[in-house]
């Protein structure tokens, strides 16, 4: 009778073990702390605001501006970076013939400002605040955040890419994991 | 033995390139330089013959300078914290809204919290100056992108 007992309360223990999401949040082996850090609201990844303009003291005060709009919202910045400008040459031709009426050499500056963890309802706010406040001749791009968005800020490496093409052409490399 | 011989080299060869790669991959790659934040080498030269020696100011003036930055500041305070109260009432408009919704159906209040994926990617242009001008005939051109390219 006893036996029985005791198999019937260890039987017992382990349902409840099982049953819990009250007694141990996440399972018995991981600390509840952190199911608790991850947010309830569903949040958009990492977001990128760039920013295009001609004119540069303006286009970095802007970004200025929008870093502190972030931090007050309470937004976290994860970067914030400036890209090379885009040398642009605009010729106009007279009416009517290919003779060149003037010739300028415009230059597209661009600063960008990497936000992580803004919750859903939020990002509507963002939008219509970066629009408001909008400096004339400033074009603004919110778009997720890409690997070549982080790869076009580096010079890329010739001698490491004439490397690699060997390597390739000789067949691959040796340990393939 | 021939193959087992040529192979040999091969491997040796590839071993070589692969340290070679992971070298390279340790030095921390460069980023491109930014035009517009370096100094233009010639006023680096010329900077003897650009400063000043200039009369000191009096106090006056001083005070004045003074007392015309801290009307500036609090000018400015007040414009921020005007653009920081109206977020405030935006996102306290919209979390009553929240609060409604939830109360009246949760099904509802679950698919307005989701992610909109149709904002992004967004676009917006600042106002500009002057308002298009009517039946304008734009002249003939062409737009030739003369960019540093880095390869």
């Amino acid at each position: 009778m006893n036996n029985i007992q005791k198999v019937a309360y260890r039987a017992f223990l382990c349902r409840k073990l099982h049953q819990s999401h009250k007694l141990f949040d996440g399972g018995l082996y991981e600390p509840s702390y952190l199911e608790g850090m991850k947010s309830k609201v569903p949040l958009y990844d990492m977001l990128n605001i760039q920013m295009r303009g001609y004119d540069f003291p303006i286009l970095e005060s802007y970004q200025k501006f929008v870093h502190s709009l972030m931090k007050n919202m309470d937004i976290n910045v994860e970067e914030s970076w400036a890209t090379p400008h885009q040398e642009i040459q605009v010729t106009t031709l007279k009416p009517k013939s290919e003779v060149i009426n003037a010739q300028y050499d415009l230059k597209i500056y661009e600063r960008t400002v990497q936000i992580t963890d803004v919750v859903s309802t939020q990002l509507p706010i963002v939008l219509r605040a970066l629009e408001a406040s909008a400096p004339a001749g400033v074009t603004i791009h919110v778009l997720p955040h890409e690997e070549w968005h982080e790869e076009v800020r580096y010079v890329p490496d010739t001698e490491l890419k004439a490397l690699k093409q060997e390597l390739e052409d000789m067949g691959g490399p040796l340990k393939k994991k | 033995m021939d193959p087992a011989v040529i192979k040999a080299r091969e491997d040796r060869k590839k071993k070589k390139i692969e340290k070679q790669i992971r070298r390279l991959e340790k030095n921390a790659r460069q980023l491109k330089p930014i035009e517009e934040c370096e100094v233009p080498l010639g006023l680096l030269d010329e900077k003897k013959s650009r400063i000043r020696s200039l009369p000191a100011l009096s106090t006056e003036t001083l005070e004045n300078r003074a007392l015309l930055e801290k009307k500036w500041a609090t000018y400015k305070k007040n414009q921020n914290l005007a653009d920081i109260q109206m977020l405030d009432r935006i996102i306290f408009a919209q979390q009553k809204a929240l609060d409604e919704l939830r109360k009246e159906s949760e099904e509802l209040y679950q698919e307005a919290m989701q992610v909109d994926c149709r904002l992004l990617p967004y676009k917006t242009e600042g106002p500009l100056e002057t308002p298009p001008i009517e039946s304008y005939e734009s002249p003939d051109g062409d737009y030739v992108d003369v960019s540093k390219k880095w390869e």
